[in-house]
């Protein structure tokens, strides 16, 4: 979720005092109902407040959200809800240190023409029709995704959309959001999709090997259904796409100009990179390693690689590529997020979920995913899984490792971003792009009729494999 | 504040007109012109104006229509719009020799009326309300044959105050739109377009269909921009395009490539009805962050004003 930056530098400072009163007074209403009704302590109370008061940024003051991550976090210190070794335990820095070393390698990438190499090769692909072009646009969105992350995934698969649609003058919107849609449901593939995705591994001691045996195939199942869908949605838009296409074929015209990328170094560097994390928990076993030691470390060693084979370019990736602002905010969230389980919110939320529910684990299956997909539509969901791995812990016990539970809050989190237009960066970053190219705006009706379709359709594809692989999951941990 | 309703008439009596302007130089005629304005009620030193009047660089010759040739200046001192007429018999003598005044009247063979409008310096828009209603009046019906056959300025006089003709209240957009303006068709290719460019030296050029109706812009940063996509430029290494390799792609299709492929269509320019109030065409320049705006009727593309035309037109007469 996301709002507009220079919207709320614009504010002035009497109407920024009083949001932010109303914000600070709806929080304490909610931490007071929280108290009253729900019979939380004063620590649990002082967390849940805080909480949402950063929740709430992120939906009402989206710039001012790491200002106030950072107000929070001594509010919880003072009054003595959080220790700071506490908040040094879950602030993940492992998971920080990952991304940084990804941003880094993505930008190396790019320079080396790895991305133009990609969609020069969409663009020279030999009797494009508007079907195939959708095809092969969402399955290189979400499998660069799976590969990347979501965000790089949508930037470089926005290009090709601008410039398919800009030399064939059709809307760009729906073959823009069939991308987003690919990407986010890509994004659930593996580990580097989605910083829900390593969270969630790290937290739960998921190795990337799991990720490949039982969320990459249901993301590919997933993605299928979400394409097909997708392509009746919009039958109407790829038919026009394909007629102008045919007219183009017919003048023997390229899509756009294409020149010979060196792009043996990019592809080197990708799958040396993917490589190093697919192998890491062989190496960790052979060394002797703790669980996903090198996974952590294996976008870093790239990035090193990277910045001395790039020197000159070194700076540039630091400080130009790294998204400090996003990953200091994580940083934060996940210390206040660790405060819930540290003053057993999370405890408390998960009896009562059993309670509910009846105590089978299994069952929560659905339940998990429900309220990962609605609260990632509508709050960022790192903030929504951040938040919920506690719960998740609770439900499960010690039982297993690998459980359908982990699997189903993380397909929830990514597929869930799917039904609104604000529900996750990659719909945030493209849109903003496309407002920015064309000056049009997609209303927020539009994207939520065909959002819903492809969220629900994702996730109950999701939910009926993980009732089949469900049970082999449980036995494989034993 | 009320709009004051000025008839075209009031602004000239008889006297500040004349049946005998050939044969003149160019100095005789400004001169003489003056010297009409100033035989009026009009407290201006007729010596003192027409120094001005030659310093300004940016006074000039504007034609009205093809047969009527306006000289406007703002001049210091000056409390009020002032005009003087002149007719042509023969032809405007000085037209070859305008002395390095600016002159964007094009051809002043034809010309048979002349207009000068003077206007305080700090009337933005009267010479330019004139210049409208004058226009106006000369599209009625055979009105310059009938006042090109008059030897006396009183009949003149009379013939443009039966016109009726009021100065507009407001400046419209077609009164300081540029009629004479260079296009393409949608019909051409990307070839034409890029030659167009390089003969003219402008930035964009309005695109129009055969029935002279506006379909879009052609403009260079889209020229630039189908021949280095934003996919190229994310390399940092500039070995695959040191030779210009993208755009000698380009260089292969531009006669097959339709012209459509470089145009922004009406999100992406600025247009405006001709009665548009001309303040509006600024604001719509200010607000959309345009230099230019298409002046149109209905779909019919009219003129085009620039942020130049302002500054000349407005700021300075």
């Amino acid at each position: 979720m996301e709002q507009g930056n220079e919207y709320d530098a614009a504010i002035s400072g009497e109407s920024l005092l009083i949001r932010f009163a109303i914000l600070a007074a709806i929080s304490v209403v909610a931490g007071s109902l929280v108290h009253f009704v729900w019979g939380l302590n004063n620590a649990q109370t002082i967390s849940v407040t805080v909480f949402l008061v950063i929740i709430l940024a992120t939906l009402f003051f989206w710039s001012f959200r790491l200002a106030i991550a950072f107000l929070g976090l001594p509010v919880l210190i003072f009054t003595q809800t959080l220790e700071l070794e506490c908040f040094r335990e879950h602030c993940s820095l492992e998971v920080i240190l990952f991304l940084i070393g990804m941003m880094v390698v993505v930008g190396g990438l790019r320079d080396l023409g790895f991305f133009t190499w990609i969609i020069q090769a969409i663009l020279k692909m030999p009797g494009m029709t508007g079907k195939r072009f959708v095809l092969v646009s969402a399955v290189a969105s979400a499998l660069t995704a799976s590969a990347v992350d979501e965000v790089t995934s949508i930037l470089f698969m926005s290009a090709l959309i601008f410039q398919v649609c800009d030399v064939l003058k059709v809307r760009p919107i729906p073959f823009l959001i069939i991308c987003v849609m690919a990407t986010n449901v890509g994004s659930a593939g593996t580990m580097l999709g989605n910083p829900v995705g390593i969270l969630i591994g790290s937290r739960a001691g998921l190795t990337f090997e799991d990720f490949m045996v039982w969320a990459f195939p249901v993301m590919l199942l997933s993605l299928i259904t979400t394409i097909a869908l997708l392509l009746v949605w919009y039958r109407k838009e790829i038919r026009e796409l394909d007629s102008r296409l045919k007219q183009r074929r017919g003048h023997a015209l390229p899509l756009g100009p294409t020149v010979a990328v060196p792009f043996r170094r990019g592809l080197l560097l990708i799958v040396g990179t993917i490589g190093l994390v697919a192998l890491h928990h062989r190496i960790e076993l052979l060394l002797g390693l703790e669980t996903n030691t090198v996974l952590y470390m294996a976008p870093l060693i790239s990035a090193g690689i990277v910045m001395i084979w790039r020197r000159a370019r070194a700076r540039h990736y630091i400080e130009q590529d790294v998204e400090w602002w996003t990953l200091l905010f994580f940083l934060m969230l996940f210390g206040v997020a660790g405060t819930l389980q540290y003053t057993e919110v999370t405890t408390e939320i998960a009896t009562s979920l059993k309670e509910m529910i009846g105590g089978e684990s299994f069952a929560m299956v659905p339940i998990v995913m429900g309220m990962a997909a609605i609260g990632s539509a509508f709050i960022d969901n790192v903030i929504f899984v951040a938040a919920f791995i506690p719960v998740v812990q609770e439900l499960i016990g010690e039982t297993a490792t690998v459980h359908p539970l982990w699997w189903a809050l993380l397909f929830g989190a990514c597929f869930g971003g799917n039904i609104t237009m604000i529900g996750s960066t990659a719909n945030i970053v493209a849109l903003g792009m496309m407002e920015k190219r064309y000056s049009s705006r997609i209303s927020f009706i539009e994207w939520f009729r065909v959002g819903l379709a492809a969220g629900f359709t994702a996730c109950l594809i999701a939910w009926l494999a993980l009732l089949v692989t469900g049970p082999y999951m449980l036995n494989s941990s034993v | 504040m009320p709009i004051e309703h000025v008839k075209l008439t009031s602004l000239f009596t008889p006297e500040q007109v004349t049946c005998h302007l050939d044969d003149v130089t160019c100095h005789e005629l400004f001169h003489h012109l003056i010297e009409l304005i100033g035989s009026g009620n009009h407290a201006i030193n007729i010596e003192n104006t027409y120094r001005q009047l030659l310093k300004r660089k940016s006074c000039g010759i504007t034609l009205a229509q093809p047969a009527i040739a306006v000289i406007h200046a703002r001049i210091k001192d000056l409390d009020e719009l002032c005009l003087a007429v002149g007719i042509v018999h023969r032809g405007l003598r000085c037209a070859a020799a305008l002395e390095g005044l600016a002159c964007d009247a094009g051809g002043l063979s034809s010309v048979k009326l002349v207009v000068m409008v003077l206007a305080p310096l700090d009337d933005p828009t009267g010479y330019l309300r004139a210049i409208s209603a004058i226009s106006r009046a000369c599209e009625q019906d055979d009105f310059i044959d009938r006042v090109f056959r008059q030897e006396d300025p009183g009949i003149v006089w009379n013939l443009f105050d039966e016109t009726g003709e009021y100065l507009p209240e407001y400046l419209k957009a077609r009164d300081i739109m540029n009629e004479n303006f260079s296009s393409l068709r949608d019909s051409d290719s990307l070839s034409h377009a890029i030659d167009t460019f390089c003969q003219l030296g402008v930035s964009e050029l309005p695109v129009l269909d055969a029935d002279g109706d506006l379909v879009g812009i052609a403009g260079e940063d889209e020229l630039i921009r189908i021949c280095l996509p934003e996919y190229i430029t994310w390399m940092e290494d500039l070995t695959p395009i040191l030779n210009f390799e993208p755009f000698a792609e380009i260089l292969r299709h531009e006669v097959r490539v339709p012209l459509i492929e470089i145009m922004r269509f009406s999100d992406k320019y600025a247009v405006v009805d001709e009665n548009s109030p001309a303040i509006q065409v600024a604001k719509v320049m200010m607000r959309r962050d345009v230099r230019q705006v298409y002046v149109v009727r209905e779909k019919m593309l009219l003129g085009i004003i620039t942020i130049q035309d302002f500054i000349h037109k407005v700021l300075r007469a």
